[in-house]
């Protein structure tokens, strides 16, 4: 019975951390994205033991004081440190980039399972509604909730996590549409597995690394949004140092002080490439099929 | 068994049949994707208008080729998709008529084994969690260690060690992840169980323990097997009768000896004449060959469904649909009778 000599342990269970360290160890734009990320989030973590400033105390005698040992990144307009507003910001951004994506996760798995599993008329209006909020640009949906509910970071949470859920209720349906038909639900049933305890236990661990992909995909995508919206003034609201909102006031010195302007803009744009390299071999490692 | 809620149906007649199929329908609407034209609303007859009965402790195999009817009949029967019309009767009671909470419970005593042992396991769960899930949606147990004790005995049974219990489905051969199929299958101890084409997935060198694995349970917890199967040499080893399908339609049904050593109907004899023959002296039979593909279920054609590809049929096959008589043991549906 050569059957019953089981295969040689192949430790699996860890599979999907091994996938990930594999993919990170492959793509050294990811390990770059990853260092960058982590860069952030000790700097966030830490910000007031990194700089000997005070982000929000005002000092008019020492404004837009050009970059120097003592302000490595200069002052701006009120005279406060750059780089020290600039770590504080990545606080923002960070949450920004994190809370409205997991609200936004959440929600859209819950509706897609359920959409996807219980089908019939239920589906069709969930996809519905979701479909008029994709159909909505998305950019001015948000100014639309920021301007009705003024803005706020609260205010920002409710209006990306509104923007947000629908692309992953679709994906997340779809998925679940391919998992019901599949043989080990079935099975499931045959036993008379509650339908709850299948889309809890059946359906939804096996969409979890599609999840983790998009929520990967979904962060720099919501800082991006947060500092337009900030850039526009209807997200954060002075003096909270968010990136978008220190580019707004830099562009007004762009020329006497073009450093204000400047360094926000780098610190998004790295931030921001460096979430977009990590996503990547998230991806690669959890769920190829979602490669364009 | 609570049965006290459970709909009793008045119209029993014997009570040796486990399962009575009764005229039992089930239509598929397939759409036609005409892009800004009018969706064509054809009927895909996958099981229609079967009548038969499964009896206590037997084995009936279910044969036929691809796209006849044979998967959606077991899933018809264990109430997976619902039927279009028509009854199934498990052990007296009408399984249509049952609400959701019913139907759960009578689950109890109906399982399925599948054919792909790759997709029928879920690749997040651990054996254990595989092997309890059954027991603990019936309240069997919900504490751990006996939970284990049971998954444990359950992998012994079906011939897997201990440790198998924590691990993965995907660090298991196809062989043995189709004995986690059967082990969940049978850790209720359920009275019927659908085998879905068991072993078409499997090799040729693990089929027999396979097989003889369930016949040893068969006999051990007294089970009652729908078997799915195209594989006439596995049906032959294993059945006590068969029933022979051709699109949605039973053509033949006897017992197992009746129709392999005396079969009636034309497609039947010709499945039987196809089987490789191992021995090269015993090739000498005549082979009994039918033309072409399996006409399109969406249009089946008018009378006798076999007809287009029948060696003898006749003009009378055209315009009538020939029957099955119920009251004769081996029977089959043909005029050439």
């Amino acid at each position: 019975m050569s059957e019953n000599n089981e295969l040689p342990a192949v430790r699996a269970e860890n599979s999907l951390r091994l996938d990930l360290v594999t993919a990170f160890r492959r793509n050294r734009m990811a390990t770059a994205g990853l260092a960058i990320v982590s860069l952030l989030v000790v700097g966030a973590v830490l910000a007031p033991w990194l700089s000997p400033y005070d982000p929000y105390a005002i000092d008019l005698s020492n404004k837009t004081l050009a970059p120097s040992a003592s302000h490595w990144l200069g002052t701006d307009e009120l005279g406060r440190d750059l780089l020290t507003r600039l770590i504080y910001g990545a606080r923002i951004s960070l949450m920004i980039g994190i809370v409205p994506a997991l609200i936004a996760q959440i929600v859209g798995t819950s509706v897609g399972v359920v959409s996807g599993y219980c089908g019939g008329a239920l589906d069709y209006l969930l996809m519905r509604i979701a479909d008029v909020v994709l159909a909505f640009p998305s950019q001015l949906l948000a100014l639309a909730i920021m301007y009705t509910l003024s803005g706020s970071l609260m205010n920002l949470f409710i209006a990306l996590s509104v923007l947000g859920w629908a692309q992953t209720a679709r994906v997340v349906r779809s998925l679940t549409l391919s998992l019901r038909g599949r043989e080990f639900v079935l099975a499931a049933r045959s036993i008379g597995v509650r339908n709850s305890v299948i889309m809890l236990r059946h359906i939804l661990p096996n969409c979890i690394p599609t999840i983790i992909v998009l929520l990967t995909m979904r962060i720099p995508n919501y800082i991006l949004q947060e500092a337009s919206l900030s850039f526009l003034g209807i997200g954060a609201q002075p003096p909270t140092p968010s990136w978008g909102l220190i580019a707004t006031k830099g562009k007004e010195y762009l020329f006497s002080a073009p450093w204000i302007g400047i360094a926000p803009g780098i610190f998004i744009l790295v931030t921001v490439l460096g979430f977009n390299f990590m996503g990547d071999a998230v991806r690669d490692a959890l769920d190829p099929t979602l490669k364009d | 068994m609570r049965r006290d809620n459970l709909i009793l149906s008045e119209e029993i007649t014997s009570t040796d049949n486990l399962v009575e199929v009764r005229d039992l329908r089930k239509d598929f609407s397939v759409r036609g994707a005409r892009l800004f034209g009018r969706l064509s609303h054809a009927r895909l007859k996958a099981v229609d208008g079967l009548s038969f009965n499964i009896k206590k402790g037997e084995i009936l195999s279910l044969v036929g080729e691809s796209g006849c009817g044979k998967s959606t009949l077991g899933r018809l029967i264990l109430n997976l998709i619902s039927p279009t019309s028509g009854d199934v009767v498990f052990d007296g009671i009408k399984i249509s008529a049952l609400d959701d909470e019913s139907m759960r419970r009578l689950r109890r005593r109906m399982q399925i084994i599948f054919q792909d042992p790759y997709s029928s396991l879920n690749p997040r769960m651990r054996v254990i969690d595989i092997l309890s899930e059954p027991l603990v949606t019936h309240d069997v147990t919900h504490d751990r260690n006996e939970l284990r004790i049971k998954a444990k005995a359950l992998l012994e049974r079906v011939g897997l060690r201990e440790q198998s219990l924590n691990r993965f489905p995907h660090e298991f051969s196809g062989g043995q992840r189709q004995r986690i199929g059967i082990a969940r299958a049978i850790a209720l101890e359920p009275e019927l169980i659908v085998c879905d084409e068991p072993l078409s997935a499997l090799d040729v060198s693990i089929r027999s323990q396979v097989i003889n694995l369930l016949r040893d349970l068969k006999d051990e917890l007294s089970l009652t097997y729908l078997f799915i199967s195209h594989d006439l040499s596995v049906v032959r080893y294993i059945s006590d009768r068969i029933c022979v399908m051709y699109m949605g339609k039973i053509v033949e049904i006897g017992g197992c000896d009746d129709v392999f050593s005396n079969p009636l109907h034309p497609y039947t004899r010709s499945l039987i004449s196809a089987v490789p023959v191992p021995d090269p002296l015993l090739r000498g039979r005549e082979r009994v060959l039918i033309r072409g593909e399996m006409p399109s279920p969406v249009n089946p054609p008018s009378g006798c469904r076999f007809r287009t590809r029948c060696p003898n049929a006749e003009s009378v096959c055209e315009s009538l649909e020939p029957t099955l008589d119920e009251s004769l043991s081996h029977s089959a549906a043909c005029h050439s009778l």
